[in-house]
């Protein structure tokens, strides 16, 4: 088979998910704080989860500043891994024409929970009784 | 509850947006809009929104230079990859196109030097011209001469008119360092010449240069000739003036006068010199050129109307006029003093006494046509090479389609393809441009030099026009080919319309019309200046030479001269005159005949009795000057068939008659004493046997070279010291027209360039029609074509397009060429056998180019083309 040129072999490189990025896809059970949080957040709402609204949930319960590129980032990156499935909604909004994007659990979204809560609850151990 | 966001915000927004995202991502920024909104109101909900814009932009540019450099590369190699695989039609498509811009940049070039002419003025706005227009008579003139008055008087008379300058053309004989004397073309000027032209001294004082009479400046050339060196300041030049010499001081170092000045001049003297004969203050002869400088923002349209008056008041009383029998009442009209911008005298000239060869707007106006057809014919032939190449890209096109590539991606594609193409040409054409400007200048007389061309404006005219000649011949292949739906491609091997496309045909007919055209204006044109240079002129300019009379010694000793030389055998007849045919400039009077009260305004020549014999004139009656009426030395006169029909009387009655006091005793045949340009006019012949200006001598048809020397020796002995000189009439008539036989060369070449660029298409385009037919021919020789048949066959659909390309050029050609026939007072038809040449030609030309490829494929083996599948 022809080889590529040197050039293109370059372009190709770049573009190739990295090697994090493909550890990441194997596991996919450890989550960050903030994806739990908006993983949560997500069920919680239920079909009503665009970003706006994920972003405004987060602000309120947590009592402290979202920017949307701290919601929006995490929030892609967990339906580029498949833990949320995403649909486009009808060009309906209250007051505006266009549509937004919604987010749901997926079932990899759910495992993905109970493999977070099952290993917090490993590393909690002995601590049961703690409280505020 | 707040307004909603502008619209437009969200379409730039979009723009930068990637399109599957688009929609849900302005919907986002809806939402955060309106959250915005109700925080801090719209304003600067607005603000906000153009913030992210803003701040959306950079990486989306980035993104787009990245990933378009990345296409492009991909574009860039298919094309290369294009060029190896089909080399011979790369190569026509490229050696066509480079042709076609070499042309047009040759011609751009001789365009742009035409056009720049007197631009080099700084003020060059402002100067004007001052021309004599008349108009009571049935023709008007406009003579570009005034007389020495013109200038201070419109200064002092007309606020506008701010400075002037006096430009006087004279012959004047100078002595040279080495005691040589020989005769210079000298003008005489004013000093403003340097404050109000841009003509520089080198070396001198332009302030004051020329102000003191007998004062000189010349240009270094000059210098070098008449002094042996450059460092001229202060010496004295003898200058024969009449009898005797004056010394002229040099008081400068003048700079070459740039080529593209209308006024040539290399040695200039001051025209105070002159002022001792009282030639300068009146208004009674015109003989130099008055150019005057107005003010900045002086209305010349308005100023104009105006000068009439002048030239009622100084040089034209309209009592005058009405002496004329003039009665109209708009006399301002018959009379007026044009004012003509200085950088428009090189293409719109006077047709008389012009202060020097002079261009033509119509053969600027003539070439820039050719320049633009040339290329014209180069881009039909892109256009049909490439979409005759359709059917090899239709499948790169449809995997392109298939694989998602959107139609403007494609588009992209075939233009930048043919961009390219264009500018790989341009390099060419550029090199053709460097080896034939040699010879381009010497056809064209121009000193165009490289460095003309590559200068920044020239360049990226040049580029602009080549890139834009890209996209316009890339455009119909790209949409042509971008068109094709790529289920259609992959299911079935045809495209529809890839083999005989209609647009193709038009194409080359269009292409053959132009180059048919071509070929019979060029005929045309060369009838015309073959029947010009050969046309019987009611003279015969064979065996006669001119000897001019420059000087007094000269014209005192023409007698004996004359003795001496028809005592030899190989002369026939000698005779003087002022005039001799061929010459410029004549002059002309206003004749009274008696019995009748008719003033007629006639050209005359003051010529000796053998006039009429030397140059073989016939007479239509009458008889010509003779000694043998001792009473013709009186005052007689010959007069020609042009002024016996102004005069309206039969030929016996005006011999005999007086004009003048002088009397008429013959009437000659009409001879051409002016250029063919113009109809031969009436003229007088008057019998004077003193005024020598130049020396006729009729050579009897034998070895002429003995007999010049023959003519040489007697002149030595009877004027010794006397460089002898002498033109061959009818060599002198040809220089008349070394400008349209100049013309006629380059429209040659040129209208050859177009048909070999037109040649080139049909070649490449004959090959794709052969290659296609390839199956075709294997199945009829193996059924048992004949190869002749078979040749026919493929020839037979070109010469059917050439000969409609011929119906439809005929009547294109005939419009043309009459328009410019009528240039000519005496002109050749367009002849119906320069039509049938032309079609010949043009069959002739497209069966070579075809028959190439046609025998190729005639003889080739059916084995061979119907083995591949």
């Amino acid at each position: 088979m022809k080889q590529f040129p040197l050039a293109s072999r370059k372009v190709a490189k770049k573009y190739r998910p990295t090697a994090q990025g493909r550890q990441e896809e194997r596991i996919l059970k450890i989550l960050t704080r903030q994806e739990e949080l908006i993983l949560l957040t997500v069920h919680q709402l239920g079909d009503e989860s665009h970003l706006i609204n994920i972003r405004q949930y987060l602000i309120e319960n947590t009592d402290r500043d979202w920017s949307v590129s701290s919601v929006y980032v995490p929030l892609d990156r967990l339906a580029q891994i498949g833990c949320l499935n995403e649909r486009i909604g009808d060009p309906i909004g209250k007051r505006g024409r266009r549509a937004v994007k919604y987010y749901s659990l997926s079932e990899e979204g759910k495992e993905a929970l109970a493999n977070h809560r099952e290993l917090t609850n490993r590393f909690w151990e002995g601590l049961e009784g703690i409280s505020r | 509850m707040g307004k909603q966001i502008p619209a437009i915000l969200e379409k730039i927004l979009g723009l930068f947006l990637p399109e599957k995202d688009r929609e849900y991502l302005l919907g986002n920024y809806e939402y955060l809009f309106y959250e915005k909104e109700n925080e801090s109101g719209f304003f600067a909900a607005c603000l906000w929104y153009i913030w992210h814009i803003l701040k959306t932009a950079p990486s989306f540019i980035i993104h787009n230079i990245f990933w378009g450099g990345v296409m492009l590369k991909n574009y860039l190699k298919i094309t290369w990859r294009n060029f190896i695989r089909y080399k011979v039609y790369t190569g026509l498509n490229i050696f066509g196109l480079a042709i076609g811009l070499a042309a047009c940049i040759l011609i751009f070039l001789w365009v742009q030097d035409e056009l720049s002419y007197d631009k080099f003025h700084s003020r060059s706005g402002r100067i004007f011209r001052t021309e004599q227009r008349y108009s009571y008579t049935s023709e008007i003139e406009q003579w570009p001469i005034t007389s020495g008055a013109f200038g201070p008087t419109l200064v002092e008379e007309y606020p506008e008119i701010v400075d002037f300058t006096r430009i006087w053309r004279q012959g004047y004989r100078l002595k040279d360092y080495r005691n040589m004397v020989n005769q210079y073309d000298i003008v005489l000027t004013d000093n403003s010449i340097f404050t109000m032209f841009d003509f520089n001294l080198l070396i001198g004082d332009e302030s004051t240069a020329l102000v003191d009479p007998e004062t000189v400046v010349m240009t270094p050339e000059k210098a070098k000739l008449l002094f042996g060196t450059t460092d001229i300041i202060g010496k004295i030049l003898p200058v024969e003036w009449g009898d005797s010499y004056i010394d002229l001081k040099v008081t400068g170092l003048l700079e070459p006068v740039p080529h593209n000045s209308h006024a040539q001049f290399d040695i200039v003297i001051s025209i105070a010199t002159f002022k001792d004969g009282g030639n300068l203050d009146h208004f009674k002869w015109n003989f130099l050129y008055t150019y005057v400088l107005l003010e900045d923002n002086a209305n010349v349209s308005e100023l104009e109307p105006k000068l009439s008056a002048f030239m009622f008041k100084h040089r034209f009383p309209p009592e005058a006029l009405k002496a004329r029998g003039v009665t109209e009442d708009n006399i301002s009209d018959m009379v007026q003093l044009k004012l003509k911008p200085v950088t428009s005298i090189h293409l719109n000239p006077c047709d008389e006494w012009e202060i020097g060869p002079q261009g033509n707007s119509a053969s600027v106006f003539m070439f820039s046509a050719i320049a633009l057809l040339i290329l014209l014919i180069a881009c039909i032939n892109f256009i049909n090479l490439s979409t005759a190449r359709a059917k090899k890209k239709a499948k790169e096109v449809g995997m392109r389609k298939a694989i998602g590539a959107y139609t403007h991606q494609l588009w992209k594609q075939f233009l930048s393809e043919s961009v390219v193409i264009t500018l790989i040409s341009l390099i060419v054409a550029l090199l053709f441009v460097i080896i034939t400007l040699p010879s381009f200048n010497s056809i064209s007389g121009k000193l165009l030099s490289l460095g003309s061309i590559f200068n920044l404006e020239y360049m990226s005219i040049i580029i602009g026009v080549t890139v834009l000649t890209g996209l316009l011949a890339g455009l119909y292949p790209a949409v042509y080919l971008s068109s094709f739906s790529p289920t259609e491609i992959f299911r079935s091997r045809e495209i529809a319309g890839g083999g005989k496309s209609v647009f193709r045909r038009y194409m080359v007919v269009s292409q053959f019309v132009i180059s048919i055209t071509l070929i019979v204006s060029t005929i045309t044109i060369n009838n015309q200046m073959e029947y010009i240079q050969t046309k019987s002129l009611g003279f015969d300019r064979e065996n006669v030479i001119v000897i001019p009379a420059v000087n007094k010694t000269i014209r005192d000793n023409y007698n004996s001269l004359r003795d001496k030389l028809l005592s030899s055998s190989g002369i026939k007849y000698v005779s003087s005159s002022t005039r001799t045919p061929g010459d410029n400039h004549y002059g002309d009077q206003s004749y009274k005949l008696s019995n009748s009260d008719k003033n007629i305004n006639l050209t005359f020549i003051s010529v000796d009795f053998d006039f009429i014999n030397t140059y073989d004139i016939q007479l239509l009656a009458g008889r010509s000057f003779s000694r043998e009426f001792g009473t013709d030395t009186t005052g007689t006169l010959v007069i020609n068939e042009a002024a016996l029909r102004k005069f309206e009387i039969p030929a016996e009655e005006m011999i005999g008659s007086t004009l003048n006091g002088m009397k008429v005793v013959g009437v000659i045949k009409d001879f051409h004493f002016k250029s063919l340009h113009k109809e031969v006019e009436p003229l007088v012949l008057i019998l004077d046997e003193d005024s020598v200006d130049g020396i006729s001598v009729r050579l009897s048809s034998g070895n002429k070279i003995s007999i010049l020397k023959e003519i040489e020796r007697f002149w030595d002995e009877v004027n010794p010291g006397q460089d002898f000189r002498f033109n061959f009439i009818d060599e002198r008539l040809n220089e008349q027209y070394a400008a349209e036989v100049k013309t006629s060369t380059l429209f040659v070449i040129f209208s050859s360039l177009s048909i070999l660029v037109a040649c080139l298409g049909l070649f490449g385009l004959a090959a794709f029609t052969t290659e296609e037919k390839t199956k075709e021919i294997g199945v009829r020789k193996v059924l048992g074509a004949s190869i002749p048949n078979i040749f026919l066959n493929l020839v037979k659909q070109f010469t059917k397009w050439v000969i409609v390309a011929n119906l439809i050029a005929w009547p294109l050609a005939y419009y043309i060429m009459d328009k410019w026939l009528q240039n000519f007072a005496y002109r050749t038809e367009v002849s119906s056998w320069t039509f049938i040449i032309a079609a010949i030609v043009a069959l002739i030309i497209a069966i070579t180019t075809v028959s190439f490829q046609s025998v190729k494929a005639a003889l080739a083996n059916p084995i061979k083309s119907l083995k591949y599948e």
